[in-house]
């Protein structure tokens, strides 16, 4: 496996952060404070919860880089049989490292699960729904993608899926949010794409 | 070579009003796709096919649908993901499911014909593993995210990769 990708990002994403421009550094600020404030309102924070959050955007960032040479000159390789073969071999990692971390507990969970929900075939519906939509978000965002909108107008459209995602569930849960963790929310969401438009214009610059 | 994105999907507009269906977009597609293999021979060109819709009105809301679809599903799937992690704590279990109801369904698509099957060189593989490494650390850690704290709240955390994670052509 080779780190060039990682190496490329990685100085880019220096360039950018280390370059003198305000613009990036306020933007950065701007969702670092709106992240910490978000947190502090939080009732359900913690902080190995929110490092696997980070964690997680990290893998899918560096995804995102290392499939880019994945969709080059393959034949009959687009998005979603990309993500299909992903999916598959994602399976070689993630089947043994459930097996051995967690299905010691399986079988408690799986009675306490049905006997919370009345019957085994409410578990099974609950379970198929998950996977069957868990595909259909996936399947969706690429049908969205070749209706040939540009990656910076997808990437727009995937801060404001979030956002979505963020109000259907606080209005479905209930999860006590108070209005400072909703400013602290739009501070990070405005911060994210003040850094996107500020990066553009650095690496503008620094390419000339 | 350049390499511009393929459009597979047509806009919705561009299919017959009475067969808007899944089926009839991936069979229409993967002729098209044969037809440009088959002209340039060994060397495959992605081209980007497809005429766009000289009414800009109707295929705006064919991609208005196709976003709206996509937010709705978004939204369903991490709303049922967190009342499955309520009473079912168990975040690997999940991922592993999830990631085995999306082969199941790219296979389906693929032994039905309904969407081209990818041709697999041997190196494919090897540039496969690392992509299928990253992404399996970024499903599983954000399940378990989910697991130990508020949707709302690791959304906002995951709100600030904004980097594109889609893999898609430069």
């Amino acid at each position: 496996m080779s780190l060039l990708p990682f190496c490329e990002a990685a100085e880019l994403t220096r360039d950018i952060v280390c370059s003198y421009s305000g613009e990036v550094a306020s933007s950065l600020v701007c969702i670092i404070l709106g992240v910490l404030v978000a947190a502090h309102q939080e009732v359900t924070f913690s902080w190995i919860g929110t490092g696997y959050a980070m964690a997680s955007n990290l893998g899918m960032v560096l995804r995102g880089l290392y499939s880019r040479r994945c969709l080059q000159g393959f034949e009959g390789m687009d998005g979603i049989n990309l993500f299909g073969l992903i999916s598959l071999s994602s399976l070689i990692f993630c089947i043994p490292l459930s097996l051995l971390f967690e299905s010691h507990a399986w079988p408690q969970a799986a009675s306490a699960a049905v006997a919370a929900l009345g019957s085994e075939a409410a578990m099974w519906q609950l379970l198929v729904a998950g996977g069957v939509f868990y595909h259909l978000y996936n399947q969706l965002s690429y049908m969205v993608l070749y209706q040939g909108i540009s990656p910076v107008t997808f990437s727009v459209g995937n801060t404001m899926k979030r956002v979505a995602i963020i109000v259907t569930s606080v209005a479905l849960f209930k999860n006590p949010v108070s209005l400072l963790s909703w400013v602290g929310s739009a501070a990070a969401v405005f911060g994210t794409y003040w850094y996107s438009a500020a990066a553009w214009r650095v690496r503008q610059q620094l390419a000339q | 070579m350049v390499l511009i994105q393929p459009r597979l999907w047509r806009p919705v507009s561009q299919l017959s009003s009475r067969s808007h269906t899944f089926g009839r977009a991936c069979s229409c597609a993967s002729a098209r796709t044969r037809a440009v293999s088959s002209r340039h021979g060994s060397e495959t060109r992605y081209i980007a096919s497809g005429s766009l819709d000289t009414d800009g009105s109707a295929s705006t809301l064919g991609l208005g649908s196709y976003v709206a679809l996509w937010f709705g599903t978004s939204c369903v799937f991490n709303i049922l993901n967190k009342l499955t992690l309520n009473i079912f704590p168990m975040p690997l279990f999940l991922s592993t499911w999830q990631l085995i109801a999306s082969s199941t369904f790219m296979i389906m698509l693929w032994t039905l014909g309904l969407h081209p099957k990818p041709k697999l060189p041997k190196r494919f593989l090897f540039h496969l593993l690392p992509v299928a490494f990253f992404h399996t650390v970024g499903h599983v850690a954000a399940c378990v995210s989910f697991n130990m704290m508020a949707v709302s709240f690791t959304h906002v955390v995951k709100v600030c990769s904004y980097t594109s994670a889609h893999p898609q052509k430069p």
